[in-house]
């Protein structure tokens, strides 16, 4: 397992997130993690990134216990995932050339031509190598999610982590970033994380599934498996349907009394 | 009402707590200053060659109408031998540090509170800290030391420049002898209690206008509209701040004297 | 802007912020508050000093030739101990010299007034100017001279 989430609870204040959530996600492939929005998808991200931390259980990643860590060592954990934000963030004052070398130029000691060579191999990948000087201002969505992806590749990681990765963009760009995720996975040999509520791309880039609704895991496995599941709140979520056991409506008081209350 | 107050009170009281604790993290961060110098040499462009201008000309305008004011002020006891004297000291221990911070306040200032509160809310700085990079030295404490050194040297030279214009417009238009203009500004402005005292005010003020416009920005609510109040809370605090340090600075270094 | 025109401007601006500085420094202001001038200091008892207080102006026929740089009190015979700091441009006053303490018009800031006398040796570090004339304190003046028409009635 690289990524094990035991009896985890969580909570933002007082909104409960998790209540002993138990998750295993296994080496080498892609697991694509979906769910209606505010269901804690990007939450999962945040703990295994030790950004937040559990209340109760324990997050193990590549056999290491985050709670366990003090700032050194989450910070040399770290070194080994890459991620990738919903809005890509990439550094606004620095060029393409310069974002995709910021996590080399920190934690390296390399010289100027080899890191010239490894970011000219990064932008090469997601297709890009031309459009090294531009500032990240003059990138359209697309290109922008791409240099993202290859910063968030940059130091080689054991893990990388997508958020959203295909929120915002167009067909042809979503197709790209489909595409690149696979590839990127294999050629590499990382395990990614992907964070999503898109079904069609989720589905078909995932070796394994989790579909969450309300803080719990509600159907797992291969893509034909979950896309067979008949569980009614993982079917509407799948079929993108208004009404079911989301309710469509926000809970209200009866509407012939609250029409009605005025006169009588 | 009252327990509205109260609750404000509370929140100020917890605000403040953090801006102190965040000034503690930033000095501990200080040490990568000394290996990343460049990222200083940077943040002493961004803050302080691109202020420079409204320095420089608006002391101008201000020493010019301390020329006009002090003239026309003093010519009526038939003292106006003294205006580079009055010049001089109004620049030198007032006019320079407070309204070089105020000014430094609304550009620079506001411009660090958006652009780090932007990093925050486009989350760079989470993206940072998922790069196994501390946001802080690398980002905030450049900045914030930025502020500081830059502050007294724009105040040097909002002082120098308002000199002249006082002399443009006292000895040049208006006919005071600018000999005695500079002499007279000689004899009576002390380099202690005076110049100094001034450079040290500026420093305070650099010290406290930055501080409040990295924390501001550091811990604005990620969204549009956070940012954006956060820039104004930086501004009104940072300017208020000014002023009131300055009567603080004021009593406790020219009392005695 | 490439980093390296950057580093320059920022060279450039910080050479001329301490430039200011320097110039603030040298030119604008004097620095007698730490040296005390470039000068030798005298003191002079006098009785009762008035208004006068540390920086005011020491003149000679007029022409101000240093400052008082400290006031203290005799705790033997009560009278006041002022030190003058003069210029070293005027070290020829005469030993004999008098102070006294003068006002600027009738109600106006007060200063010392020195009086050349004529001896050739002349006042030097340390010294002590002997003959003095303290202030003229208003009160005091109406009250003796209510006082001397109540007596001549």
């Amino acid at each position: 397992m690289l990524v094990a989430l035991n009896s985890v609870d969580f909570s933002y204040a007082d909104t409960p997130v998790y209540e002993s959530l138990d998750l295993k996600i296994p080496r080498g492939g892609i697991t694509v993690i979906m769910g209606p929005s505010g269901c804690g998808k990007s939450t999962l991200l945040s703990l295994i990134g030790g950004r937040l931390q559990p209340r109760c259980g324990n997050v193990v990643v590549d056999d290491v216990e985050i709670q366990s860590l003090d700032k050194r060592g989450l910070y040399h954990l770290r070194r080994r995932m890459g991620m990738l934000f919903q809005f890509n963030a990439l550094l606004s004052e620095l060029s393409v050339f310069e974002n995709v070398a910021f996590p080399i130029r920190e934690h390296t000691d390399l010289s100027a031509e080899l890191i010239e060579h490894l970011v000219k191999i990064k932008l090469e990948m997601v297709g890009l190598r031309g459009a090294s000087q531009l500032m990240p201002s003059e990138l359209s969505g697309g290109m922008a999610r791409r240099v993202a992806l290859a910063r968030a590749i940059a130091l080689d990681p054991v893990l990388v982590m997508y958020d959203e990765p295909f929120t915002g963009l167009d067909p042809i760009s979503k197709g790209v970033i489909v595409q690149l995720i696979r590839e990127l996975n294999d050629a590499l040999g990382m395990s990614s994380i992907v964070v999503t509520q898109d079904v069609a791309e989720g589905l078909s880039i995932a070796d394994y599934v989790f579909v969450f609704a309300a803080g719990e895991v509600i159907v797992e496995g291969t893509p034909e498996a979950v896309n067979a599941t008949l569980r009614p709140d993982a079917r509407q979520f799948l079929d993108g349907l208004p009404d079911g056991p989301v309710a469509y409506h926000y809970p209200a008081s009866d509407y012939q009394v609250d029409l009605f209350q005025g006169e009588s | 009402m009252v327990r509205g107050l109260g609750r404000a009170g509370i929140a100020a009281i917890h605000h403040t707590g953090r801006g102190g604790m965040f000034l503690a993290s930033l000095v501990g961060g200080m040490g990568m200053m000394v290996r990343r110098p460049r990222l200083l040499v940077q943040q002493i462009h961004a803050v302080g060659v691109m202020t420079l201008p409204i320095i420089l000309v608006a002391g101008l305008f201000v020493g010019m109408m301390l020329g006009l004011q002090g003239f026309n002020t003093l010519v009526g006891f038939g003292a106006e031998s003294s205006l580079g004297l009055a010049v001089g000291l109004f620049l030198t221990r007032e006019l320079g540090p407070v309204l070089t911070a105020l000014l430094f306040a609304g550009r620079a200032g506001s411009a660090l509170t958006a652009e780090i509160g932007l990093m925050r809310a486009t989350q760079q700085l989470d993206a940072m800290e998922m790069m196994a990079v501390d946001p802080l030295p690398r980002v905030v404490v450049p900045r914030f030391l930025a502020g500081v050194i830059v502050m007294p040297l724009l105040a040097a030279l909002f002082s120098v420049v308002g000199l002249f214009g006082g002399y443009l417009v006292g000895a040049v238009l208006l006919g005071v002898d600018g000999g005695t203009f500079w002499s007279s500004m000689h004899e009576g402005v002390d380099v202690v209690h005076d110049v100094l005292a001034g450079v040290f005010k500026s420093f305070v003020f650099g010290f406290v206008v930055t501080w409040v416009a990295v924390f501001e920005g550091y811990s604005a609510t990620p969204t549009t509209d956070g940012v954006s109040r956060a820039t104004t809370r930086a501004v009104v605090t940072g300017s208020l701040a000014v002023l009131g340090l300055d009567y603080v600075l004021t009593a406790i270094m020219f009392s005695e004297v | 802007m490439t980093l390296q025109a950057k580093e320059t401007l920022v060279g450039v601006f910080i050479l001329a912020g301490l430039a200011a500085l320097v110039w603030l420094t040298l030119f604008v202001g004097n620095w007698a508050a730490i040296t005390g001038g470039a000068g030798y200091r005298v003191t002079a008892k006098f009785e009762n000093i008035g208004g006068l207080t540390v920086k005011s102006p020491v003149t000679l026929a007029g022409v101000t030739i240093g400052r008082v740089s400290s006031i203290a009190s005799d705790r033997e015979d009560y009278s006041a101990i002022v030190t003058l700091s003069i210029d070293q441009d005027y070290n020829n006053l005469p030993v004999d010299s008098t102070a006294a303490i003068l006002t600027a018009g009738l109600l106006g800031a007060q200063y010392i007034g020195v009086v050349p006398g004529a001896e050739i040796d002349y006042l030097k570090e340390g010294d002590s100017i002997d003959i003095t004339q303290s202030a003229l304190v208003l009160e005091q003046l109406i009250g003796e001279l209510l006082f001397s028409r109540a007596g001549a009635q």
